[in-house]
């Protein structure tokens, strides 16, 4: 049980910056995540909190404490590797006690502390079998037990689903997150997945490129980005992103203007750099002609999945007197090209659409988040934020 | 090649011959030899492959010669030693070139390939004069040495390709569930490398021992004198007698304990043998 | 810095007792043959040693035994490696395809490989020997082969490609198994026969082990002495190169004859080496980048 504090941790690799001024503070008993795409220095930053890597600049600190000279066999933290790192010489039973035999406790208290957690974690018919004989889920449960077994003051656990097939990956999601609620250990959890980090996390720090870009909950970082990539990296599918500019006090999209909220529209005013404007695709709703407030736009459906809760529809828009969009690769989403820019609509499960249907879709100005494309920070002020 | 609807038990025939001829082929030579050691005397000459009646006369006459005794010492002595230093050396080298960042990975793997693809006959001479002068012409050291550095290559190679095989992030995990780099490869690494060890030491151990050109020009007596030098010189109980059984008994003898090896490990010789040139 | 500089240092340290080995043991011996065999230096007349330049190479390249010498050498080497090659594409294609006996057929071949190959010489000696032997009384024939050059050399090449043909086979093996089952169902999908799939995608998937393995057998085959020792001892003009090296250092005690002949084979070796990497060079960097 126990604080984590970074404080302006920085890591280099000879000329290359891993990661850079990483500053904020897990607390006691928090599961917490690191998010982003791969080579963004999250997992650099769980080796240097677990020792494995050197701190190149700035502290590191467990209660108070700063450990950045301790070594990983004195900073009682447990780790999951991606690769489970299974001792593949030793029975399930071997693998789980190594730390506690290391530590030297006596045998009962092994014994003890073994059989608890192959009851946690449901292993105790394999406890006798070598690794290979497992299957990948139990692979994980076994690492898992290695892990809990010590007591640690923190598990860091390091792409821990990665190796699982998408079922399989669900379900150990769920027991993680139901073992940390049982055992309320400080968690630090590294994944690359979205859908991971919102589902797990009691907080969610976003990298790209060794910086901290945000942190926040689940429901903040999707609600209130502070820029265009944590916008575009949480929530699936994307937020929908449209070039836009600022032209006779409305914002101009290339399917009509809209009429910001004031304190909005002054910010963007400023701006003098094109803009990109996003909303999520539950945010374009099916309406009437004439009930809506907001922006209407006629759609003709190319692609429509039914998912049974949900009903997304895939349309394109023209972007005519607009720049194409270029949004930063490392968010992986495809708009299109120039003549054929793609948007997606989720829709309730109710109306029966079908590939090739015209549908009037509407859009609220309050939910219209408005981007420099130059910097990609956030110019609207959402409700409640700051 | 497979699988096709109505020729399946001639092809599994196709194979199976083959098979059998392979089999054949690899072993006559041994069973040869085998059966020559097992003739009587007499019957050298017959021109037949089985021995009509087995004596083992010859078996007694090869052990009761000193020449042939103080050899298969000498061998064991000799290829042991070789292969410990080579395989001691040639770990130290391949966890610097797997694990270790440094300038000099290349080279040293380059100046391996080059000594492994070096005529030896070029260094004899040289070799030849410098051990006469040092005083290792003729003991063991002077037979060592050469093999050590000559199997260096090949215990460089494989133990290479086998450290590059272990998952290296277990060591990490150590370290994390508490123990020392020490303890870390004393009961992580050291389990895990032990089978790519033992491989390139059987590899090396049967290069040394098979090694002829070294062995006859560096040594001249039974101070040092290794088998395949023994049996290419033997000349048997007597000197009147065609020492071609002795020399059959003789080849039996040293041939067998290492075809036992070879099969019992046979699976990792093969992966030993091949993991250099493939994965490379 | 510090702590790579330190890395560095310990990676040279490990590796030391190697470097040592290679340097004393392989490099200056053959930098002090170089300076051997511009002298006339005979050891059975130390006192003669004098300073002689080039001559030494000019007495061996101007003398027929050489070129003979070098001549059956590549004769050896070519018809050995080139037969083997075949042979082991075949037992490899066995051992790929057979499903029963695999194990039996991958056994039996590591016991030429791991038999001493004077052992193996003189059993194939023993076995060609007309009074002896059992091989005339197979074929009906009373030839004593290593008594004329031609068949000695066929009891040679034949006895070399026993012994060696599994290393060859199994190396192949491991190439077969690197060519996925999935390419081979892929193109028999698109219509390719048995041949056109060997041919046309297993080969080529191959070539970098087949390349290694050529690389390896070729310059082993070039240093071949033991099997001649044994068989002939160079009589009947089957000398190989290394039986010219021997005898002018070893049994004629001619350091500085028998240096220049050292050489001469090391640079033979050399421009093998670098044939045959030019050759094949762009799949030896290609695999190095893995």
């Amino acid at each position: 049980m126990s604080e984590i504090e970074l404080r302006n941790v920085t890591k280099r690799f000879g000329g290359t910056t891993a990661v850079s001024n990483a500053s904020f503070t897990i607390d006691d008993g928090e599961f917490f995540i690191l998010v982003g795409p791969s080579g963004c220095g999250k997992s650099t930053l769980l080796n240097m909190i677990v020792g494995l890597e050197e701190v190149s600049e700035g502290e590191i600190r467990v209660d108070g404490r700063r450990v950045n000279d301790l070594d990983p066999k004195d900073r009682n933290m447990a780790m999951v590797f991606q690769s489970y790192a299974i001792y593949p010489h030793m029975s399930v039973r071997e693998n789980i006690a190594f730390p506690l035999k290391l530590a030297k406790l006596s045998r009962e208290e092994v014994d003890r502390r073994v059989g608890k957690a192959a009851e946690i974690l449901e292993l105790e018919e394999y406890l006798d079998r070598k690794p290979r004989a497992l299957s990948g889920g139990q692979r994980q449960r076994v690492a898992m037990g290695r892990a809990i077994v010590r007591e640690p003051k923190a598990f860091l656990l390091d792409e821990p689903l990665s190796n699982l097939d998408a079922k399989l990956r669900v379900q150990m999601r769920t027991e993680i997150a139901r073992l940390q609620n049982r055992l309320g250990t400080t968690t630090i959890y590294v994944t690359h997945d979205q859908t991971e980090a919102m589902t797990l996390g009691d907080r969610i720090a976003v990298l790209r490129k060794g910086e901290v870009l945000q942190i926040g909950t689940p429901r903040e970082l999707y609600e209130q980005p502070h820029n265009l990539f944590v916008a575009g990296f949480i929530g699936s599918p994307a937020m929908n992103f449209v070039p836009a500019r600022w032209s006779g006090g409305q914002l101009e999209l290339p399917f009509g203007a809209l009429e910001m909220p004031t304190d909005s529209a002054n910010a963007v005013q400023a701006m003098e750099h094109p803009l990109i404007a996003g909303f999520r695709p539950e945010h374009l709703q099916a309406i009437d002609a004439q009930a809506h407030t907001g922006l209407h736009l006629e759609a003709r459906a190319e692609v429509v999945e039914w998912l049974g809760a949900d009903l997304f529809v895939y349309f394109d828009i023209k972007l005519e007197g607009f720049e194409t969009l270029t949004l930063p690769e490392d968010l992986e989403i495809q708009t299109g090209h120039a003549s054929r820019h793609t948007l997606v609509a989720r829709l309730g499960p109710g109306p029966a659409v079908k590939e090739g249907d015209t549908l009037r879709l509407g859009l609220e100005p309050r939910d219209v988040q408005v981007f420099d494309a130059g910097t990609g920070n956030k110019i609207t002020l959402s409700t409640g934020d700051e | 090649m497979t699988g096709r609807p109505g020729n399946g038990t001639m092809e599994r025939l196709f194979w199976g011959v083959g098979s059998a001829l392979v089999v054949i082929y690899a072993l006559i030579p041994v069973a040869w030899i085998v059966s020559l050691s097992l003739k009587r005397s007499g019957d050298l000459g017959d021109n037949r492959f089985f021995p009509q009646n087995v004596t083992l006369e010859h078996y007694q006459v090869v052990f009761s010669d000193p020449q042939f005794s103080a050899a298969l010492w000498n061998s064991v002595g000799i290829a042991g030693i070789s292969t410990l230093a080579a395989v001691l050396a040639g770990m130290f080298a391949a966890y610097a070139i797997v694990r270790l960042e440094f300038s000099g990975r290349r080279l040293i793997l380059a100046a391996a390939l080059c000594v492994a693809m070096f005529p030896p006959v070029s260094i004899v001479g040289p070799l030849f004069d410098m051990w006469r002068i040092l005083g290792l012409y003729d003991t063991w050291a002077g037979l060592i040495l050469p093999y050590m550095t000559f199997t260096l290559p090949l215990a460089v190679w494989t133990l290479s390709a086998f450290f590059r095989d272990i998952p290296w992030d277990l060591d990490k995990a150590a370290r994390v569930d508490g123990a020392t780099p020490f303890k870390a490869f004393v009961y992580v690494i050291a389990p895990l490398a032990a089978p790519g060890v033992f491989t390139a030491a059987i590899l090396v151990f049967i290069f040394t021992w098979n090694d002829f050109l070294f062995a006859i020009s560096l040594t001249s007596t039974n101070n040092a004198r290794t088998v395949p030098a023994a049996i290419a010189f033997f000349t048997g109980g007597s000197r009147f007698e065609q020492p071609t059984s002795s020399i059959a008994a003789a080849s039996v003898v040293v041939t067998v304990p290492i075809i036992i090896v070879v099969l019992i490990f046979q699976r990792r010789i093969v992966a030993g043998l091949t993991s250099g040139a493939v994965k490379g | 810095m510090t702590r790579r500089a330190a890395e560095q240092r310990l990676a040279w340290l490990l590796c030391a007792p190697a470097v040592i080995a290679m340097l004393v043991v392989t490099a200056y011996p053959m930098l002090y043959a170089v300076w051997l065999s511009l002298f006339r230096y005979d050891l059975r007349f130390p006192n003669q040693r004098r300073f002689v330049g080039v001559e030494n190479y000019v007495s061996v390249l101007s003398a027929e035994a050489w070129w003979q010498s070098l001549f059956n050498t590549l004769f050896i080497t070519v018809g050995s490696v080139v037969f083997e090659f075949l042979l082991g594409l075949v037992f490899a294609l066995v051992m790929h395809r057979a499903i029963i006996g695999r194990q039996l057929v991958r056994a039996s071949l590591l016991v030429p490989y791991g038999i001493i190959t004077v052992v193996a010489a003189m059993s194939w000696r023993f076995a060609f020997d007309p009074t002896t032997g059992f091989v005339n009384a197979l074929l009906g024939l009373e030839s004593a082969w290593l008594t004329q050059r031609w068949t000695a050399f066929f009891v040679i090449i034949q006895t070399e490609i026993w012994k060696t043909t599994p290393f060859m086979a199994l190396l192949l093996l491991a190439g077969l198994s690197v060519v996925p089952e999935d390419l081979l169902r892929a193109a028999r999908v698109d219509g390719a026969n048995a041949a056109q799939r060997f041919f046309k995608v297993t080969l080529p998937l191959m070539r970098p082990v087949i390349m290694v393995a050529l690389l390896f057998r070729t310059l082993d085959a070039f240093r071949i002495f033991d099997t001649v020792f044994v068989q002939t001892r160079g009589a009947q003009g089957t000398e190989s190169v290394s039986i010219v090296g021997y005898n002018a250092l070893v049994t004629r005690l001619n350091l500085g004859l028998g240096s220049a002949v050292s050489v001469l084979i090391f640079v033979c070796v050399l421009t093998i080496g670098v044939l045959y990497i030019k050759g094949f060079g762009s799949d030896w960097s290609r695999r190095r980048e893995h």
